[in-house]
């Protein structure tokens, strides 16, 4: 285990991370600070695109020419016309749609800068800091399918795009280029894919919640219902300032030659626009790897500090030092023969971080750090507040 | 009673009040396109009170007009409805109001539940 020195990047980040957060407690508590709860944010917007998503999904259709001809609805540009012009509230259920998932790409940023500066994504939390990366990928791509689904110019575009860009890849491309269009060409299947990798992915997201959730002992998974309410506030409020409509139907006979850029997903495209297709695989690749590799790249060179050590002769085996351990680095096993308690707290010092969670917990003085004894953060504090008077 | 309505906090909690009722009144017209007319229920419920003639004529003299800024702002930015469908542009305005109303209610909840959050530090007595 190793600890962040001063002179570190991350100590003036984690720095400034704290400062903003102390300058929000100044006009509203910390028990409605939004960046206490920076992981749960976008995890509520989540079950507003899964809301939302079901009212759309009743009257969308993933047709480009008429496979089910209902109600003069003939594909899916038209469905969606619908939904927006004449389905009572549609057009803003599919702005909230919308503006949800943009809501969550920031929130999902704003959660993984948190966790990058206040340096809780390394060590035991490399699963977390992973898992979270995948999870934004499958992000991004979802909201891309869900441009596809308009079935406009852009739409079509963005298809052949994504098409030739798979192609391109040595081996796997023209394979992974089929399953994109199921089939070698756009057809109605093709839409039938998007709207099945759209949903589809859309519900892996909730497995690959509980990995990211897999190290943690108290994950807070819904902000309070003040913070919920700000938070569906501005995206109804985006649907007004910004409300949405769909281009030109698709039509296969032309090449629509651009689109406008939706930033917080189609940014890989505008990228793909202004490179070759190789150098922007080589881009993506090399900046997905390096993003991940951060808990590795990024650990300083200081000396390791030390675990918790618990001493056996004052433990009673409460297990409170458990119950509060963020890292489930305590493990309590059988008490060794002639104990008066049945328990004993055990360090595993591979998950240990250091953090001194158990040495609060504790009401016996049975575990310590050795290199920041109990009594000295005890009159640390006793200091700090006797000068904050 | 009196007293506690005119401190501070009595004073904030009324005019949140106020500002949802307001909003929440602003809402349902919303829906009904900004058209100047009154829901029907408002008119029952009047007609029942014996009131009908001055409220109705009262919210009606604020009507003409009262929602044309944001029609047409909304028209600038390209929403249109089927003319035959029962979609409006109301939709919007009632999100607008919607999200208001939301912002007002939270901002409130954050400001009333301040004292309850604050926590006491406790230094811990070691046995």
């Amino acid at each position: 285990m190793q600890k962040i020195v001063d002179n570190h990047p991350l100590k003036t980040f984690n720095g400034l991370t704290l400062a903003i957060e102390n300058a929000i407690n100044a006009f509203m508590t910390s028990k409605y600070n939004p960046f206490y709860y920076h992981g749960a944010l976008p995890q509520y917007y989540l079950w507003v695109l899964y809301l939302s998503g079901l009212l759309l999904f009743a009257y969308y259709i993933p047709t480009i020419d008429n496979a089910y001809n209902s109600r003069n609805l003939t594909n899916a540009w038209t469905s969606v016309d619908y939904i927006t012009k004449s389905l009572p509230f549609g057009g803003v259920i599919r702005g909230i749609h919308r503006y949800a998932g943009d809501a969550m790409v920031i929130t999902i940023l704003l959660h993984a800068l948190r966790v990058w500066f206040t340096d809780r994504y390394r060590q035991y939390r490399w699963l977390q800091w992973v898992s979270g990366i995948v999870l934004a990928i499958f992000v991004l791509f979802i909201g891309q399918t869900g441009f596809y689904l308009v079935w406009d110019d852009r739409s079509l575009l963005l298809t052949r795009m994504t098409a030739g860009a798979f192609e391109a890849l040595p081996v796997i491309g023209p394979g992974l280029k089929t399953w994109f269009l199921n089939g070698d060409q756009v057809t109605n299947l093709t839409l039938s894919n998007f709207l099945f990798i759209h949903i589809g992915l859309s519900f892996f997201l909730l497995f690959g919640l509980w990995v990211h959730y897999l190290r943690m002992t108290r994950p807070v998974l819904t902000p309070p219902p003040a913070v919920n309410y700000i938070l569906t506030a501005f995206v109804l409020i985006c649907v007004f300032i910004w409300p949405l409509s769909s281009g030109n139907m698709a039509d296969l006979n032309q090449q629509p030659t651009s689109f406008d850029v939706d930033w917080f997903f189609l940014w890989p495209y505008a990228m793909l626009s202004q490179m070759p297709v190789g150098v922007y695989w080589a881009v993506m690749l090399i900046g997905t790897g390096l993003i991940t590799a951060i808990p590795w790249l990024m650990i300083p060179k200081q000396s390791a500090i030390e675990t918790a050590e618990v001493v056996l002769n004052k433990c009673t085996g409460c297990s409170l030092c458990f119950k509060d351990c963020p890292y489930q680095a305590i493990e309590m096993v059988p008490a060794p023969a002639g104990s008066r308690f049945k328990l004993l707290a055990t360090v595993k010092d591979f998950r240990c971080s250091g953090c001194g969670v158990c040495v609060g917990a504790c009401a016996f003085d049975a575990i310590d750090l050795p290199d920041l004894p109990d009594a000295e953060v005890t009159s640390k504090i006793k200091a700090l507040l006797e000068a904050r008077g | 009673m009196i007293k506690y309505i005119l401190s501070p906090k009595g004073i904030i909690l009324l005019a949140f009040a106020g500002a949802v009722v307001a909003v929440s009144v602003l809402m349902a017209w919303s829906e009904l396109g900004f058209a100047g007319t009154l829901p029907d229920w408002l008119t029952d419920l009047t007609t029942r009170l014996g009131l009908h003639g001055m409220i109705a004529g009262f919210f009606n003299s604020l009507t003409p007009g009262l929602g044309n800024d944001l029609v047409e702002y909304l028209k600038g930015k390209g929403v249109s409805v089927n003319p035959k469908s029962t979609a409006s542009l109301g939709d919007y305005g009632y999100i607008l109001f919607m999200g208001v109303a939301l912002t007002l209610a939270g901002i409130g909840i954050m400001i009333i539940g301040r004292e309850d959050a604050e926590e006491k530090t406790v230094l811990p007595v070691k046995k």
